[in-house]
């Protein structure tokens, strides 16, 4: 009975202890290097009762080095012809030893990327962010020696060419390898969506067909702007079609008269460019219209 | 050995002692444990057929995930039997046990988590008080647990030997 008593106290006592059991958790694991040895003891008696131990040999093993590398997240963000755009990432070290990341960054449309320390860790491109550099040496350049679960922040850009389509994607990928001998890589994916504008001229003539020569025509011209971001100094030149003459005064754009004359308005007929009417549109944002009439008579 | 046993110890046995013969018999008769600790590694291997198999191999080094199996082999080298004999092996820093992993043939299987000062049966419960009052059981984490022991049912005879294993992953 007392030893039943004695037991269940016992067990209690783990109620009390957990708390100071627990160690500290540790993400990266072990660290390398770290010798794991262990010894097991015998305790027991002699007939009489006498108590006697014994302890066995000591085995040991020593934690190697395993890498781990994470880059993340995936980013998207839309972007106009000639920007440049930054994307920002965390690369850890979750390994369980130093390591030296190295990085890349490669854009599918073979568009100029860079790679930058994220000084002041503020997740965007600021001046004092500098291009991350080579410290080991081997041609490609890194994060700098990372502590286990260390975590580099960086930037990368990449610069859209001035004459990309609208609608173009792009993905760069961000690719950051372990220096360790049995070396871990992980990528992320910035996808980078084209907002350009697209620029449709359509021409029609009025009356249509076959006139005989002193016909007046009255021809339109609809440019349209189908893209997704606004088209910039649109200009329309049209030239005078052969065996016709251009009528004076007969310009418009969007329904207002235009003199032929120089700067003084959008339009100007033989001044801009030789027997042609140039109509300086200016901005068109996405989905508006510019509707430009001219008149001329059949020779 | 018997220098250390208390005073009141060597008075009982001179009370009890045994007829002369006797006691030469139970001076010189002594048990005696010789134990031996072996480590080995679980490897993960795989056959042309694509299906893994778990080899074990000599330990060189070892990372983190790493299934570590330490087995303990003692044998009696002495002439009378060892009387409850108990087996602890920490569970080395670094590492934390693999449930199940142990052998229980001929011993009672009790783990520590309070550095070997007490043992328990496997698993450790322990009384969790959430925020509003109501308290649950849970089980103890697996890095809880600090040493292992093993008790025999039995003495271990002159000769005999036993071995017993357990398994820690690298955390």
């Amino acid at each position: 009975m007392k030893r039943c008593l004695i037991r269940g106290i016992a067990s209690l006592l783990p109620l009390l202890f957990l708390t100071l059991a627990a160690g500290p958790v540790l993400a990266a694991g072990t660290p390398a290097g770290t010798v794991i040895s262990n010894q097991a003891t015998v305790d027991y008696t002699d007939v009489n009762g006498n108590p006697l131990q014994t302890v066995s040999n000591i085995v040991t093993t020593v934690v190697s080095q395993v890498s781990i590398v994470t880059v993340d997240p995936d980013r998207a963000s839309s972007a106009t012809p000639g920007d440049t755009v930054h994307y920002a990432h965390d690369v850890t070290n979750g390994g369980n030893g130093d390591d030296t990341v190295d990085l890349t960054a490669v854009s599918s449309n073979g568009w100029a990327t860079a790679l930058f320390l994220d000084a002041d860790a503020s997740g965007t491109f600021t001046p004092g962010d500098t291009p991350l550099a080579d410290s080991d040496g081997d041609g490609t350049v890194d994060t700098g020696l990372l502590a286990a679960d260390a975590v580099a922040r960086i930037i990368v850009s990449v610069t859209v060419p001035a004459a990309i389509a609208n609608g173009t994607v792009d993905t760069v990928t961000v690719t950051g390898t372990s220096s360790q001998p049995l070396p871990a890589s992980d990528t992320a994916i910035d996808t980078t969506t084209i907002n350009a504008p697209d620029m449709s001229v359509v021409k029609s003539v009025a009356p249509a067909g076959p006139q005989p020569p002193a016909t007046v025509l009255t021809y339109t011209v609809v440019v349209t702007n189908n893209g997704a971001s606004d088209a910039a100094g649109v200009v329309l030149t049209d030239a005078v079609p052969a065996n016709t003459t251009y009528v004076p005064g007969s310009m418009t754009l969007d329904g207002v008269g235009k003199t032929d004359g120089g700067p003084d308005d959008e339009g100007d007929f033989n001044v801009t460019a030789p027997n042609a009417v140039t109509m300086t549109i200016g901005t068109l944002a996405p989905g508006a219209t510019a509707t430009v009439t001219f008149q001329v008579t059949i020779d | 050995m018997g220098a250390r046993l208390p005073a009141w110890g060597v008075a009982v046995a001179a009370v009890v002692a045994v007829p002369a013969g006797d006691t030469a018999v139970a001076q010189d008769a002594r048990p005696r444990i010789v134990v031996d600790v072996s480590l080995k590694k679980e490897v993960v291997v795989r056959d042309p057929q694509g299906r893994e198999h778990v080899t074990l191999e000599e330990v060189t080094s070892s990372g983190p995930g790493d299934t570590l199996v330490y087995r303990i082999h003692y044998v009696n080298r002495g002439e009378a039997p060892a009387v409850n004999p108990r087996v602890v092996d920490p569970v080395p820093p670094g590492t934390e046990l693999v449930p199940g992993s142990w052998d229980t043939e001929g011993a009672d299987f009790s783990v520590s988590v309070d550095g070997g000062r007490t043992f328990h049966p496997y698993p450790v419960r322990r009384t969790v008080t959430q925020p509003d009052g109501a308290s649950s059981i849970q089980e103890v984490a697996l890095s809880s647990y600090t040493h292992v022991r093993w008790t025999c049912r039995e003495p271990l005879a002159p000769g005999d030997a036993r071995s017993a294993v357990f398994k820690v992953k690298v955390r």
